[in-house]
């Protein structure tokens, strides 16, 4: 990556939630690096990913924080919510059983996230087309009645793995732009560069977010 | 009863209470010398209580009523029972060392654990279906796996379903090593280990997990409040021992938990390499209250070691990356000689010292 530090408008903050298992850190690593990781280990609390990213000629720092799927976690992942400008739900299109989970995963997202937070819905692991146990229009028609955005992506092959980060980027920046998204609020998840911490005194240091 | 009565085995939740604090088989008369007969009143009313721990037993209901009333009475009659201590502290000594030949005992026993303790409700999920490395064994084949005692089962769900967690990842629990060891036979149709072995592996292994987790059991219970403690005890440390790199974490708006949790919650095993883990967790083991306490100073000797690095990175992203993949891939035995040495100069001052640790690192 070549920009630097300073190179950037705005800082959105992300959270990746859904069952264990699901492909929420292989989707962060195939979109931060654009590999796919197998032997992926359990994410232990959250991590952390970052990437910049341009929207309509701006440059967007996504801070993402990727949050471990086990239910023994739950008390600490909870608490990376708040502050999120996206959310990036997702299930493993071929388990049924982490598309049944969504509703909790949802009811979580709306009541500790900001009403302004962008859902997204994903389909991970659309490469085992011949596994599929999730038919597309069902979850799009769940995505639909709940007011989310439906993707179907594959970590592994890195299809529309882009598009979900990017997409929610844009109706972030969409909702400033039209001023649904007040920036003086607090807990918004977006921090314009102007507003970040010795941001002006950083040039000419080596880049660190690869 | 047997000797395994569910109150009574060793490891599990309940005598890990009872050992620290155990039931007043002899309650200490000491005070009670005011009359003669309350003694063996209360001697009779502790026997008619003392298995209340164990399911089986049912109540007897007029007894119990008929003790409750008593207590109603007495305290009707404005008595006070103060001399009676609920939980008497026991010096810990002697207790640790039977503790200690209890287990041994246990490890070295080939019998699998009476029947008696089969009678345990079966409330909590039983520990086979957490571990997939010793579930696809051939169960006709090997007895032990596939019946285990219950109470077993039970006890074993508590500790060990922490550990799965790496069990799963990485292989490390002995239990993985043990399915790698005869998965060898795959091919040439599996063949089954031999039960003795099985059973004293078994064993081996509930006792090992039972010994480390015993200190830090808080660490793996509902939203894991020993690793905030220790987070937070890590952050008052940092803030005394490295106040410039402390102050650059929060002026980048670190939080500790961000990064040490898992540190606490995996014992650094992912931080390092496996035979650096094997190091360090072998000094764990023998300093007392390693796991517990020892890897706090260690975990803070650790994040001083990456300070200048740290410092150098100057936005939260950059601060955040390096934490989560500290370049410590080639790290063997010279650097956790370094690391244990550094922690345990740190330990020796400020063991103990919890004011003078926190008293300014409050207001940072």
């Amino acid at each position: 990556m070549t920009a630097a530090p300073y190179n950037y408008s705005y800082i959105f903050k992300y959270i990746i939630i859904g069952d264990m298992g699901v492909g929420k850190s292989c989707l962060l690593h195939q979109f931060t690096e654009k590999k796919f990781m197998a032997d992926c280990p359990h994410t232990i609390g959250v991590e952390f990913g970052t990437r910049i990213i341009e929207v309509s000629g701006q440059k967007i720092k996504l801070q993402i924080w990727d949050t471990a799927g086990q239910e023994r976690f739950r008390a600490v992942t909870r608490s990376y919510y708040r502050g999120a400008a996206g959310a990036l739900m997702v299930y493993d299109m071929t388990r049924r059983s982490t598309y049944n989970h969504l509703s909790s995963w949802l009811a979580d997202a709306k009541s500790l996230t900001n009403p302004n937070t962008a859902i997204f819905l994903i389909g991970n692991k659309a490469d085992l087309e011949d596994q599929r146990d999730v038919p597309y229009e069902e979850a799009k028609a769940f995505a639909e009645e709940n007011g989310l955005t439906f993707l179907e992506c594959s970590a592994k092959t890195g299809s529309n793995v882009e598009d979900a980060f990017l997409e929610t980027a844009k109706q972030i920046y969409q909702n400033i732009q039209d001023g649904s998204l007040d920036l003086n609020a607090a807990d918004t998840g977006v921090q314009p560069k102007q507003n970040l911490p010795r941001a002006a005194e950083n040039n000419g240091k080596k880049d660190c977010n690869c | 009863m047997s000797r395994w009565s569910a109150g009574s085995t060793p490891g599990s939740v309940k005598p890990v209470y009872g050992a620290r604090y155990p039931p007043l088989h002899h309650a200490s008369p000491t005070k009670g010398t005011d009359i003669p007969g309350r003694m063996n009143k209360f001697q009779d009313y502790e026997n008619s209580v003392s298995d209340a721990w164990d399911t089986r037993v049912k109540v007897d209901e007029s007894l119990a009523s008929a003790s409750a009333a008593k207590v109603l009475a007495a305290h009707a009659a404005g008595k006070t029972h103060r001399d009676e201590e609920i939980m008497p502290p026991v010096s810990a000594a002697p207790t640790k060392n039977s503790r200690q030949q209890a287990l041994q005992r246990l490890a070295i026993q080939k019998e699998p654990l009476p029947s008696s303790v089969s009678a345990t409700p079966q409330t909590a999920n039983p520990i086979y279906p957490k571990l997939p490395e010793i579930s696809d064994q051939p169960r006709s084949a090997a007895p032990m796996a596939s019946a285990p005692p219950h109470g077993r089962k039970f006890i074993l769900s508590i500790p060990l379903c922490n550990l799965v967690i790496e069990g799963g990842d990485r292989d490390q629990t002995r239990f993985a090593r043990l399915r790698r060891l005869f998965s060898n036979g795959k091919s040439s149709g599996r063949s089954s280990p031999p039960v003795d072995m099985l059973k004293l592996d078994q064993a081996d292994s509930f006792w090992c997990a039972s010994a480390l987790l015993d200190s830090i059991q808080d660490n793996y219970t509902f939203a894991q409040p020993g690793i905030q403690r220790k987070v937070l005890q890590l952050r008052h440390l940092m803030s005394r021992v490295d106040r410039p790199l402390h102050k650059h974490l929060e002026s980048n708006g670190i939080e500790y938990l961000q990064f040490a949790f898992r540190w606490m919650n995996n014992l650094l095993m992912r931080e390092i390499p496996l035979r650096a883990t094997i190091r360090l967790w072998d000094t764990y083991l023998s300093e007392p209250d390693g796991f517990m306490q020892f890897h706090n100073y260690v975990c803070a000797a650790f994040l001083r070691t990456w300070s200048k690095q740290l410092q150098a990175e100057k936005d939260f992203q950059g601060v955040m990356i390096l934490l989560q993949n500290l370049p410590t891939q080639s790290w063997g035995d010279r650097e956790i000689c370094e690391l244990t040495a550094d922690a345990f100069s740190l330990q020796s001052v400020f063991d103990g010292a919890r004011r003078h640790l926190s008293a300014q690192a409050a207001s940072p």
